[in-house]
C-alpha cells in the first residue's frame, strides 16, 4: 500500500489545503480583531453621547435635588435594560434610570468635570462605566453623573461577529480548495493522457503527437519519440553488427571444412571427421545466437506492426520458386488482412522457417491461412506431407535435432521460430493437418491494439 | 558440366574451385558482378553459382539482371546473412536454389546436381541413359550389369555432361568448355581423343558421331 503523499494529485491538494487553512485562519484573525476595535469603538461612543446627553438634561430641582429635565429615551435605560444612569448629589437622594432599580452603579469615575471611564461591577455584572462631575450656579455640592452599560453585551456583539466571520470564511475556505482541486485535477490531466499514450506504445502504438501536450510536457513528448527513434536504431544496430559477425565467422568456418574435406580426401578420415564434427557445432551456435540476438522482439520496440497478407507474399513467391519443381503448390488465404505487433523481419522469419518445412515434405500443396483469436492472430500453415506423430512433435523444436537427415537443413528452423514467436509473447505450435494427413503449423502473434 | 564462379573472396572462390573441379565440374571464375555480366554466352554454363555478398552491384542485382535477359540458366546463390531475408530476396530475384556459407563443396555440388535434374527432367538421384548409370554425389558410374566403370576425371566429366543431354546433339566446342576451364590450354583434338577413350568404356554404340554437328550420347 503506497504511501498518500506519493501522488502528485495528493501533495498539490494537501499544499492547497494547508495553504488555504492558514491564511483563512490569518485573515479570520485580523477580521475579527477590525469588528472588534470597531464594536468596541461602537459601544463607548455611544456611551459617551450618553453621557453628554445626560449632562445637558441633568439639573437640580428647587430644593436642590437632582433630577432629569426631560427623559433619556433609550428603551436600554428601562427596566431590564442594559444601560444604566444615575446622578448622586451629596447630602441629596440619588436619581436613578429604572434599569438600576434598588441598586447602583459604583459612581466611582465622576471625580472630576473631565469624563472618566473604567470597568466596574454593575448591578448584574461587569460594566463599562463613563462618570463626571457637573457643577451647580447655586454654589451647592456638584452633580455626579454616572453612565453604565453591560459588557455582557459587548461580549454577545462580538462572540455572533466572530461567528460570521468564521462561517463566511469556512464557506470561502471550501470555495477555494473545491476550486483548487478542480483546478489540480484538470491541470494534471495532460500527465493521464501521457500514461494512456506510454501504454498505447508499449502495446504496439504510435509515439503521441506533442502538439495535443502543454508546452510544459511538449519536450518530454519529443524525448520519447527521440527515444523510440534511438531504440529502433540499437535494433537495427545490433542487425547489421550480427550479420556482420556472421560474415566474418563464416568464411573461417567455410575453409576450415574445406581443410577438412582435403583431409578426408589424404586419407585423413578420423581427423576429417572430427574437424567437420566440431565445425557443425559451432554453426549451429551461430546460427543460433545470430538469430536470437537479432529479434527486435526483445526490445520490444514499440510502433512496429506487420501486415500478415503483404509479409507473407514475397515469401510464398520465393518458396514457390524454391519447392514448385517437385509440385508442390503454396495456396494462401488472401481475402482479409490482419496486422501483428511485431517486427516485419521478425515475423518473415517465424513465416519462412515454417513454409520452408511444409514446402520440404507436402506432396503436393501448403494451405496458409490466418484469423483473429481474441488479442492474437493465429497463421496456420498445413501441409499434405506424411505429417509427425504427437510424440515426436516437441523434439522438432530441439536445437540440432534433425528428425529426418535426408531433408536438407540445419535443425534450427523450428526452435528459432518459436524462439523469436515466444519473444512477442506468442508461440509456435504443430498440430494434425486440417481435413487429412499431413502436419499443421501455428504461429500465435499479437495483434496490433486497434484504438 | 561448365559452372561459372562470381566470388570476391579470393580463398574461398580458390578451394570451392578445387573442390568442385574434383567433384567433375569445369570452374569459370569472376570476381565481381560487372565481369559476370560481361562474360560472352551465360547461357552456356550448366550452372551459376553468384555470392550474395558481393560488392558493388551485388549479388541480388545481378542475379535479377541475368533473368532480365531472359537468361534460364540454373543459379545457385550462396548467402552468408543468417536468416531467410537474404535467402527470399534471392529467390525472388530470380535464383533457383541457396547454399548458407560456410558450406561444404559436397554440399554445393549435391545441389547443383538436384538443380541439374530439375531442369534436365531427371527423376532420381542416378543419371541413366542407355546402358549406363551415374551417380554424381558418390562419383560413380557403371554399366547396365552392374560392372563399375573407371574413368579418369576428364572422362567422367565427359560422360556427366553426355548424361545431361542424353538424346541431343552436342558440339565439340560445347564438350570442350565443359572439360576445360578457359584458362587452360585447350585443343579440339583433345574431345575426340577423350570420346574414343570414353567410347572403348562404355561401348562405341553409347555415342554417336554426328558429322559436321558434334555427337550425341544414345538413351
Amino acid at each position: 500500500m503506497r504511501p498518500p503523499y506519493d501522488s502528485l494529485r495528493f501533495r498539490l491538494i494537501a499544499v492547497a489545503v494547508v495553504g488555504a487553512a492558514v491564511s483563512l485562519v490569518l485573515a479570520g484573525l485580523v477580521i475579527a480583531g477590525i469588528f472588534r476595535e470597531r464594536l468596541v469603538d461602537q459601544f463607548r461612543q455611544d456611551l459617551q453621547v450618553h453621557l453628554t446627553e445626560l449632562s445637558s438634561i441633568a439639573q437640580v430641582d428647587g430644593d436642590g435635588h437632582p433630577m432629569l429635565r426631560q427623559p433619556l429615551p433609550d428603551p436600554r435605560f428601562q427596566a431590564f435594560g442594559s444601560n444604566y444612569w444615575q446622578i448622586e448629589r451629596e447630602g441629596h437622594p440619588t436619581v436613578r434610570s429604572p434599569s438600576l432599580a434598588e441598586r447602583s452603579l459604583s459612581g466611582a469615575f465622576a471625580t472630576g468635570p473631565e469624563p472618566r471611564n473604567g470597568e466596574s461591577d454593575g448591578p448584574r455584572g461587569r460594566v463599562l462605566e463613563y462618570g463626571r462631575t457637573l457643577s451647580l450656579p447655586d454654589g451647592g455640592p456638584p452633580l455626579r453623573l454616572s453612565l453604565g452599560s453591560e459588557l455582557s453585551v459587548l461580549a454577545g456583539l462580538l462572540s455572533s461577529s466572530n461567528q460570521m466571520v468564521t462561517r463566511a470564511l469556512l464557506v470561502l475556505g471550501l470555495v477555494l480548495v473545491g476550486g483548487g482541486a478542480a483546478q489540480i485535477f484538470y491541470g494534471l490531466r495532460p500527465l493521464d493522457r501521457l500514461g494512456q499514450a506510454i501504454a498505447e506504445m508499449r502495446g504496439g502504438g504510435q509515439a503521441p503527437n506533442p502538439e495535443t501536450f502543454p508546452s510544459e510536457i511538449r519536450p518530454l513528448i519529443h524525448d520519447l519519440g527521440s527515444l523510440l527513434h534511438a531504440n529502433a536504431e540499437i535494433v537495427q544496430r545490433a542487425r547489421v553488427e550480427a550479420g556482420n559477425l556472421a560474415h566474418g565467422l563464416r568464411t573461417p568456418l567455410a575453409i576450415v571444412m574445406d581443410e577438412a574435406d582435403r583431409l578426408a580426401r589424404t586419407g585423413r578420415q578420423e581427423s576429417s571427421d572430427s574437424l567437420l564434427e566440431q565445425c557443425a557445432r559451432m554453426q549451429k551456435q551461430i546460427d543460433y545466437h545470430m538469430a536470437r540476438s537479432r529479434a527486435a522482439g526483445a526490445l520490444r520496440t514499440p510502433g512496429l506492426t506487420t501486415s500478415v497478407k503483404s509479409a507473407i507474399e514475397p515469401i510464398l513467391s520465393a518458396m514457390q520458386r524454391l519447392h514448385g519443381s517437385r509440385g508442390v503448390v503454396f495456396q494462401p488465404d488472401r481475402d482479409s488482412d490482419l496486422a501483428l505487433a511485431c517486427d516485419p523481419q521478425d515475423f518473415a522469419e517465424i513465416a519462412s522457417a515454417l513454409l520452408d518445412n511444409a514446402g520440404k515434405w507436402a506432396r503436393s500443396t501448403v494451405r496458409i491461412s490466418w484469423s483473429p483469436s481474441g488479442e492474437n492472430a493465429l497463421i496456420a500453415i498445413d501441409d499434405d506431407g506424411p505429417g509427425l506423430p504427437p510424440t515426436l512433435r516437441e523434439r522438432a523444436f530441439a536445437i540440432g535435432e534433425r528428425l529426418d537427415e535426408t531433408v536438407a537443413g540445419s535443425g534450427l528452423g523450428l526452435a528459432i521460430a518459436r524462439d523469436l514467436a515466444r519473444l512477442y509473447g506468442g508461440s509456435v505450435g504443430l498440430s494434425d493437418a486440417v481435413g487429412g494427413a499431413g502436419l499443421r503449423a501455428t504461429i500465435t502473434l499479437p495483434m496490433l491494439d486497434a484504438r | 558440366m561448365r559452372l561459372c564462379l562470381i566470388e570476391d573472396d579470393e580463398e574461398l572462390a580458390r578451394r570451392l574451385a578445387e573442390g568442385l573441379g574434383a567433384a567433375g565440374f569445369v570452374v569459370e571464375h569472376a570476381y565481381d558482378a560487372e565481369t559476370a555480366l560481361a562474360w560472352p554466352e551465360p547461357e552456356s554454363f550448366s550452372a551459376l553459382i553468384v555470392d550474395l555478398g558481393l560488392p558493388g552491384v551485388g549479388g541480388l542485382d545481378l542475379v535479377a539482371q541475368w533473368r532480365l535477359r531472359r537468361l534460364s540458366t540454373p543459379i545457385l546463390v550462396l548467402t552468408a546473412r543468417d536468416g531467410w531475408q537474404e535467402k527470399v530476396a534471392g529467390l525472388n530475384a530470380g535464383a533457383d536454389d541457396f547454399v548458407v556459407k560456410p558450406a561444404r563443396t559436397e554440399e554445393i555440388v549435391a545441389r547443383l546436381h538436384a538443380l541439374f535434374r530439375r531442369t534436365s527432367g531427371q527423376r532420381g538421384p542416378h543419371l541413366q541413359a542407355g546402358d549406363v548409370s551415374l551417380d554424381p554425389a558418390a562419383r560413380a558410374a557403371w554399366l547396365a550389369g552392374g560392372e563399375p566403370l573407371n574413368l579418369t576425371q576428364i572422362e567422367f566429366r565427359l560422360l556427366l555432361f553426355f548424361l545431361h543431354r542424353a538424346g541431343r546433339i552436342v558440339s565439340q566446342r560445347e564438350l570442350l568448355d565443359h572439360l576445360y576451364p578457359l584458362s587452360r590450354e585447350r585443343d579440339q583434338n583433345t574431345v575426340e581423343v577423350h570420346v574414343a577413350r570414353l567410347r572403348r568404356k562404355i561401348g562405341h554404340a553409347a555415342i554417336t558421331t554426328v558429322r559436321g554437328l558434334g555427337y550425341r550420347f544414345e538413351r
